[in-house]
């Protein structure tokens, strides 16, 4: 494998239930807040209502997206994707005329799961289509496509809770390969009905605050929200006067080959991610800040989490920031990731909330409260359905690599 | 560096494996189903081209399909027989990374567990039902199926899928990420996505209910299923029959160039669905005798991976088979392949036009 080049990291937006801005999530995560309730988006019939970490209707999305009856998932994705244009400095309009490509993950955003629609076709009233057609043509991506007039590839990932930190990694390697100029790449998903009776089948949601890590864990919450970097190439952010924020340093991924929906206990895909991702950037273990682990709260993952961190990582300090955001499935690795460069700028991370009692049979824990971390370079890591894992390493600055050739 | 084709694996309403293909091609036939779809006005029956997945039981365990519904079957049949084709089935390459395209991902099940939820109460959907209703279930199982640790992606970007797809593959290989890419694209036909191109087909061709789809070239669109896989590799030099992926472009006609290759033949992916089909001739050279197959494999989102099934069953016999033209759909001023051209010439081009102006290119290309 060929070292990876550090790609630029321009220009961030987040928005989820911790806040509808990455300053206003920072200042959230830091204050240990964390807001989950039920449901108020949709009614469910079930016995109880699992708590879910809804963002608030208030969010700013241009007024035309509201009346064209745009996704929500896609004006998620709109709003961060303003606010990390808005971070870099830049106009939309400098976008155009450049290649300038769009890669993001999603789950709901692209799936054909329009209720209403289906509910009338089953019982014969012959739904009317065009619904189904915007549905089909404003996912997130064709969105932004759209919204800015790009002219760039464009493409969308799918692989189910890691497809945003997916999507960041195939964005930086298209920044390498000379295919573009810029990506804006990162991860959206809404709060969705079928989605949420999906999880409760498993049997994996928890009924209360989810506990990451803690012994008391009994499952996830779901969450919704989006998260936009702004990728540039060198010559790009030196045309533009761009200073980065960070970088994509490295990126791996890699299947478990195990089962659907379980992860592989001895971790053996994740450890494969990490070392791949480790050695596109070329960092050692031992320059890792800190991890922002995908602790989703539920039994079987956090155990392998623990263990491969532990054993491959030891002694580094790791959070999870769902028991702040909830489980945003395809947007999860992208906000994670924007909390990861966000963390390395203040040197500090939160609290990994939800977890306060040790579970003796993980052997690595996260940290109970904020902590001061050094260092230039951490990773996000994420774990899917399907057995996917992928890891990013970022950087708040490009770090030295000593050769001993 | 070239990115070689080493194997070739589909399945559709042609049948399964590229001698099925390479039939379909030679009689221009396929055999469309007719599929009853209840509406407020009684039943109507409407054609579709269907993929039998039967043969599936020769590669997999049959302990192991049952949980596997039809889209995965699909997906894993085309797999092995992509496998097969590379002469790669009983020796599995080490650093293997997979693809997989969809369109609409597995509407099957993610209608199933509407279904459940809506009629029988939120929390009685099956579990087996949505977490097959992910849109990487196909992926995901055939990595589990051949036990493949490596990388693994699922794209879905409607009629863009396949090229998407492509141009990680191909990214992959370069990086030497891996050094194997099976890729490949899958879509699937539900009774609700039956119900949807009855709304824009009807009875007489018209469009009942689209919006802003050309009415005159959806007459002959018929719908389809089915996966098409590649074994891709990477080579100093392109040793493969089948040729090496030249040249992948995306991205938006409207605002930007489309950079055609001279002297290529063009495969078309003209469906009969896809809002792009009236652009065509706008963008190909007046001298151009493009080719449509589509009539064989039926409109789905990832028609392009059969596109280049086809021209890379063209670069290895040297023939290029003539548009099955009394299938075909209308393509206002683009007169179209109709006689055997011989021979194929080196390069062949796949072009794609698909909504919002979007189009993918893909050129294959023989020393």
């Amino acid at each position: 494998m060929k070292p990876a080049t550090p790609v630029p990291i321009v220009g961030i937006g987040c928005i989820c239930s911790a806040g509808t801005t990455l300053a206003q999530c920072m200042q959230s995560l830091y204050r240990g807040e964390r807001y989950p309730a039920p449901p108020t988006r949709f009614s469910f019939s079930g016995t109880s209502a699992f708590p879910v970490f809804e963002v608030l209707d208030n969010f700013f999305t241009p007024d035309r997206w509201k009346q064209t009856e745009v996704l929500r998932t896609s004006q998620l994705a709109l709003t961060a994707a303003l606010e990390a244009l808005e971070d870099a400095g830049l106009d939309p309009r400098e976008l155009q005329h450049r290649r300038i490509g769009v890669c993001l993950g999603t789950n709901v955003g692209s799936s054909m799961n329009n209720e209403s629609f289906y509910r009338d076709n089953v019982e014969g009233c012959d739904p009317y289509i065009p619904p189904v057609e915007r549905f089909l043509l404003s996912n997130p991506v064709c969105g932004i496509v759209s919204e800015f007039e790009l002219n760039g590839p464009a493409q969308t990932v799918v692989n189910a809770c890691s497809a945003g930190s997916d999507a960041i990694g195939i964005a930086a390697s298209w920044i390498r390969s000379g295919l573009c100029d810029a990506v804006i790449t990162g991860g959206a998903d809404e709060m969705y009905r079928v989605t949420y009776a999906g999880f409760k089948s498993l049997f994996i949601n928890d009924d209360s605050p989810c506990k990451p890590f803690d012994a008391h864990r009994k499952g996830l919450n779901l969450g919704e929200g989006a998260a936009i970097l702004l990728l540039v190439s060198q010559a790009l952010a030196q045309e533009l006067r761009l200073g980065p924020r960070g970088y994509v340093l490295g990126y791996g991924s890699a299947s478990d080959a195990y089962h659907f929906t379980k992860p592989r206990p001895d971790g053996k895909g994740l450890r494969r991610a990490i070392e791949e991702a480790l050695a596109a950037a070329e960092v050692n273990s031992g320059d890792v800040a800190f991890i922002n682990a995908h602790g989703t709260g539920t039994i079987d993952n956090d155990l392998a989490e623990s263990i491969v961190l532990s054993e491959m990582l030891p002694g580094v300090p790791f959070l999870s920031t769902k028991g702040y955001t909830g489980h945003t499935l395809g947007a999860s690795g992208a906000i994670e990731a924007a909390f990861t460069i966000a963390c390395l700028e203040t040197g500090r991370i939160p609290a990994s909330a939800g977890f306060s009692v040790p579970d003796p049979q993980l052997p690595g824990l996260p940290v109970a409260q904020n902590t001061p971390v050094s260092g230039s370079v951490a990773i996000s890591e994420t774990l899917a359905f399907g057995g996917n894992n992928a890891v990013l390493v970022l950087g708040k600055g490009i770090p030295t690599i000593e050769h001993n050739d | 560096m070239n990115i070689t084709i080493k194997g070739i694996g589909t399945v559709g309403g042609f049948g399964a494996g590229i001698s099925a293909l390479q039939q379909s091609l030679a009689t221009r036939q396929t055999s469309a189903q007719m599929v009853s779809l209840d509406t407020s006005k009684g039943p109507i029956r409407i054609p579709a081209l269907l993929a039998d997945t039967t043969s599936v039981q020769a590669y997999v365990d049959k302990r192991a399909l049952r949980r596997i519904d039809h889209y995965i079957r699909m997906a894993l049949l085309g797999s092995f027989l992509a496998l097969e084709d590379a002469e790669l089935l009983d020796s599995k390459p080490e650093r293997m990374g997979i693809i997989v395209a969809t369109g609409y991902g597995a509407t099957c099940n993610t209608f199933d567990f509407q279904h459940s939820v809506i009629t029988a109460g939120d929390p009685s959907g099956s579990p087996t039902k949505f977490s097959n209703s992910v849109h990487n279930a196909a992926a995901a199982h055939i990595s589990i199926i051949l036990r493949e640790l490596g990388p693994n992606l699922s794209i879905s970007h409607y009629d863009m899928s396949m090229p998407s797809a492509l141009l990680n593959a191909i990214q992959w290989l370069k990086e030497e990420r891996v050094d194997w890419v099976l890729v490949g694209g899958v879509d699937e036909f539900c009774k609700v996505l039956g119900y949807y191109w009855h709304c824009h087909y009807g009875n007489t061709g018209s469009s009942t209910q689209a919006t802003g789809r050309a009415a005159s070239v959806n007459r002959h669109a018929v719908v389809g299923e089915g996966s098409c896989f590649f074994v891709l590799t990477r080579e100093d030099e392109c040793t493969s029959a089948y040729g090496c992926i030249e040249d992948v472009q995306l991205g938006n006609f409207e605002r930007g160039r489309v950079d055609l290759p001279d002297n290529s033949p063009f495969v078309l992916g003209a469906d009969g669905f896809s809002p792009g089909d009236t652009r065509y001739a706008e963008l190909l050279p007046r001298d151009c005798r493009p080719a449509v197959y589509t009539p064989l494999y039926g409109s789905l989102p990832v028609g392009m991976a059969f596109d280049m099934a086809i021209a890379a069953l063209a670069l290895r016999s040297g023939t290029m088979a003539p548009s099955p033209d009394d299938l075909l759909p209308a393509l206002p001023g683009l007169p179209l392949l109709r006689k055997m051209q011989m021979p194929a010439g080196k390069r062949i081009s796949c072009l794609k036009l698909g909504a919002g102006n979007a189009f993918g290119l893909v050129t294959l290309q023989r020393n």
